[in-house]
């Protein structure tokens, strides 16, 4: 029987710093994965942890986009070129894109949140014509959080992608938008009754987003988050990432919003 | 359903028969003045005329009037132990000569379980649902899972913090078992045996037995009809799904957490409880790591660590986790609940709280 | 006809049933080119711009940072409130990041006029009330994000 416990051992191709403290990594070897998922990745000694999958769906790649917020990540990004890492996966729910060809797509990311979402972008932009329009909104905290900068430009530049970005506080060098990503939200042109939303980022700008989504006429069953918990094992077996009845890391971690909207309200759940 | 009579110097044979068939026996023996499941040698070390007297926060081992071998409650350690073993080493790696990894081979000796109850053995399936029954197959669990022997007990007495009956799980063994017994002490001292799979019927072949008589069949009946008769405690399960998923935001959660410690005493005892941790030991020279799997609680702070903050820092938020997933949310993702009702919480709880009072309260607060 | 047509054109006046014409008496038309300033903080707060293009910062000068921007107006957005209440002074400092053009009103003579005209001025109330309510939603939304981000 296969020991889904024992993680892969893959040695680091590249590393790519994005920003102060988040890089992404290049891992050797082959992987299929659709977008949304997430890898277990393991450093030598150190531990475990869940990562969203940030590589292109169509290429078999392992890239993940790791922020240093505790010691596991701190190790991780600390790896160089050649370094070994573990790696289980993939795991958990894909964004549901293929229920939605020939809609309008609104991808709304905030901060690290445009991660899981890349490979969502990328598998749109491969099947361009299957879709409607295709928005992007990105937020973040300031002009020097951006992940995927130059990606950032080279999407910016195209006609069939509406690319808008916000910050939330900047100096007076940014020549752009100030304010929270739901302000961006006015500029989409977008057929409400056949538009899905894919929303990742921190749980209560996916809740603001989700809200102002409502509003602007889209169905809570067409909306979609991307949630976190602690996650152990990513089999279902640990009990860490409950949510309500929810396991994140089998149930999840793309949630439809109508069916997590009531916890996503209370606190401490 | 054939059921034979096994006297009591005979029933001394199953051990040495399970022994020969390659079975390890594990069962009720006295240790530390409690009854817990241990390897036994032989039949001697079964708590003989030893029974349980079981309260909140109450436990005291006494002695009976008689010889029953079987004649206390519950004990404090359950089947999990053995099946979900507290710690076990997932795997090992090594860099010496470059990166290796070693596996465990999780140890699944053949194991003959003595003296499971009905509860126990529900519990035992919900489990077997959590570990072997989703999308992914815990190794460890079914490695052990796969050879073990459930030799069941009929309850002849229930402690006071038993409620088996109002969750459907007992006394009476039912289901999942290799053989089953019921032990009548008076006027004779002999056992009724339920014969619940080939297995056990090739056990039973080896031990001296007879076919049992109606008024022997009547007499094992009425016992266990008597233990569940003097059951005080009891849970009332209708709609309770909906009691507690309309209840996440009750003041009532604040009023527990007055009380509740957070010492993780319930999720340690209770037989279904199965989060578990993984831990990163390395040695010295940094040269090899081992991953161990542990027992955990959602009744930690570092359950929901997650970047920086704990998500259910507050006592009020980690016990209505604990109870609304034991009795409601385990419903929505295993398909019943993960209470059997064995008491065990009530029992070990060091400031007294009831987990079938709390629902009480809660439905009384609606 | 050219005031009056930006006016009614601009998503603040869109769908409202009264008469705005009036306001067309003491508005003008005016553009800002890249990093120009619009006003500054502290200085007598007596003007209402309804952006019809480009993008207006509003910031704050600090002490240790420099110039911070609090939040971005575009188009079909509307800058400067703070000649509503006292002290009747601008709270920041407004500077076009990019050519700008905006139809700036009097508030004075608009406050004049919303008491002549209750139907004109009730209006013009709810539609600043709606803007006010969210920037506040807006702020309380960005100091939780920015603890998460």
């Amino acid at each position: 029987m296969n020991n889904p416990y024992i993680p892969t051992i893959f040695s680091i191709r590249k590393v790519i710093r994005e920003i102060y403290n988040t890089v992404t990594i290049e891992i050797e070897g082959e992987e299929r994965f659709l977008p949304g998922q997430f890898n277990m990745l393991y450093v030598f000694g150190v531990g475990e942890v869940p990562i969203s999958i940030s590589g292109d769906p169509t290429k078999p790649t392992i890239i993940h986009t790791i922020r240093d917020v505790g010691h596991v990540t701190h190790a991780i990004t600390n790896l160089r070129k050649g370094d070994s890492i573990g790696v289980r996966g993939p795991f958990g729910n894909p964004w549901p894109i293929n229920d939605y060809e020939g809609y309008d797509i609104v991808v709304i990311a905030g901060g690290l949140g445009l991660a899981p979402l890349r490979p969502l972008i990328y598998y749109l932009l491969a099947n361009r014509e299957k879709y409607g329009r295709i928005i992007l909104r990105y937020g973040v905290k300031d002009p020097a959080s951006f992940l995927y900068k130059r990606e950032l430009m080279r999407w910016r530049g195209r006609f069939d992608l509406d690319l808008e970005v916000i910050v939330s506080k900047a100096d007076e060098r940014w020549k752009g938008k100030v304010g929270i990503v739901t302000s961006l939200f006015s500029t989409m042109d977008i057929d409400p009754s056949y538009t899905a939303a894919f929303i990742c980022g921190p749980e209560i700008m996916m809740h603001f987003s989700a809200r102002e989504l409502l509003n602007l006429k889209i169905d809570a069953s067409n909306i979609f988050i991307s949630m976190e918990r602690n996650m152990k094992c990513a089999l279902g077996l640990c009990g860490h990432c409950q949510f309500g009845k929810e396991f994140i890391c089998k149930d999840g971690p793309v949630f439809n919003y109508k069916r997590v909207e009531r916890l996503l309200t209370i606190k401490e759940v | 359903m054939f059921r034979y009579v096994v006297e009591l110097d005979d029933f001394k044979s199953f051990f040495d028969v399970l022994k020969e068939k390659g079975y390890e026996v594990i069962g009720p023996t006295v240790r530390d003045n409690a009854i817990i499941y241990e390897r036994l040698g032989s039949f001697n070390e079964l708590p003989i005329g030893i029974t349980d007297e079981q309260e909140r926060s109450a436990y005291r081992l006494k002695k009976r009037n008689d010889k029953a071998l079987f004649g206390y409650a519950l004990s404090p350690y359950s089947w999990k132990r053995y099946l979900f073993p507290p710690s076990i080493k997932l795997f090992e790696i090594t860099k010496k000569d470059g990166i290796k990894i070693i596996e465990n081979d999780y140890d699944g000796k053949k194991l003959a379980f003595i003296g499971v109850r009905a509860c126990e053995i529900h519990a035992i399936y919900i489990q077997d649902k959590v570990f072997l029954d989703g999308k992914f197959i815990d190794p460890v669990y079914k490695k052990r899972r796969d050879n073990i022997f459930i030799f069941a007990v009929n309850c002849i007495t229930a402690s006071n913090t038993c409620f088996c009956v109002s969750m459907n799980t007992g006394p009476k063994v039912t289901f999942g078992y290799d053989l089953a017994l019921t032990e009548v002490i008076e006027p004779n001292h002999y056992f009724i045996i339920d014969v619940g799979s080939k297995l056990g019927e090739e056990i039973l072949k080896n031990v001296r037995h007879r076919e049992a008589n109606n008024d022997e069949i009547k007499k094992a009946e009425e016992v266990v009809n008597n233990t569940a008769k003097s059951m005080k405690r009891s849970i009332d399960t209708s709609d309770i799904k909906e009691l507690l998923y309309s209840n996440y935001e009750s003041e009532y959660w604040n009023d527990v957490a007055k009380r509740c410690l957070s010492c993780t005493n319930c999720t340690m005892v209770c037989p279904t409880c199965f989060c578990n941790n993984v831990e990163d030991v390395t040695d010295l020279k940094g040269e090899s790591s081992e991953r161990w799997r542990v027992w955990d609680s959602c009744f930690t702070n570092e359950f929901t660590y997650i970047h920086g903050n704990t998500i259910r820092s507050s006592t009020a938020a980690k016990y209505r986790h604990w109870i609304t997933h034991k009795l409601a949310t385990w419903i929505d993702q295993f398909g019943s609940s993960g209470c059997v009702g064995c008491g065990r919480c009530i029992t070990w709880c060091p400031v007294g709280i009831d987990i079938t009072e709390e629902i009480r309260a809660l439905r009384s607060k609606r | 006809m050219s005031i009056e047509y930006n006016i009614k054109n601009h998503a603040f006046f869109k769908g409202i049933d009264v008469d705005i014409s009036s306001i067309a008496n003491y508005s003008t038309l005016t553009i800002f080119k890249e990093g120009e300033i619009i006003f500054r903080e502290g200085d007598k707060a007596d003007s209402i711009y309804f952006i019809t293009h480009g993008r207006v910062a509003l910031e704050l000068s600090t002490a240790h940072k420099g110039k911070i921007i609090i939040q971005t107006i575009g188009k079909d957005e509307v800058l400067g409130i703070s000649w509503l209440f006292p002290p009747y002074k601008w709270h920041f400092d407004a500077r076009a990041i990019e050519l700008t053009r905006a139809i700036k009103v009097d508030a004075n003579l608009m406050i004049k006029n919303c008491e002549e005209d209750n139907r004109l001025g009730y209006v013009i109330m709810k539609g600043l009330a709606s803007i006010i309510m969210k920037r506040l939603q807006a702020v309380r939304i960005q100091l939780l994000e920015m603890e998460e981000m």
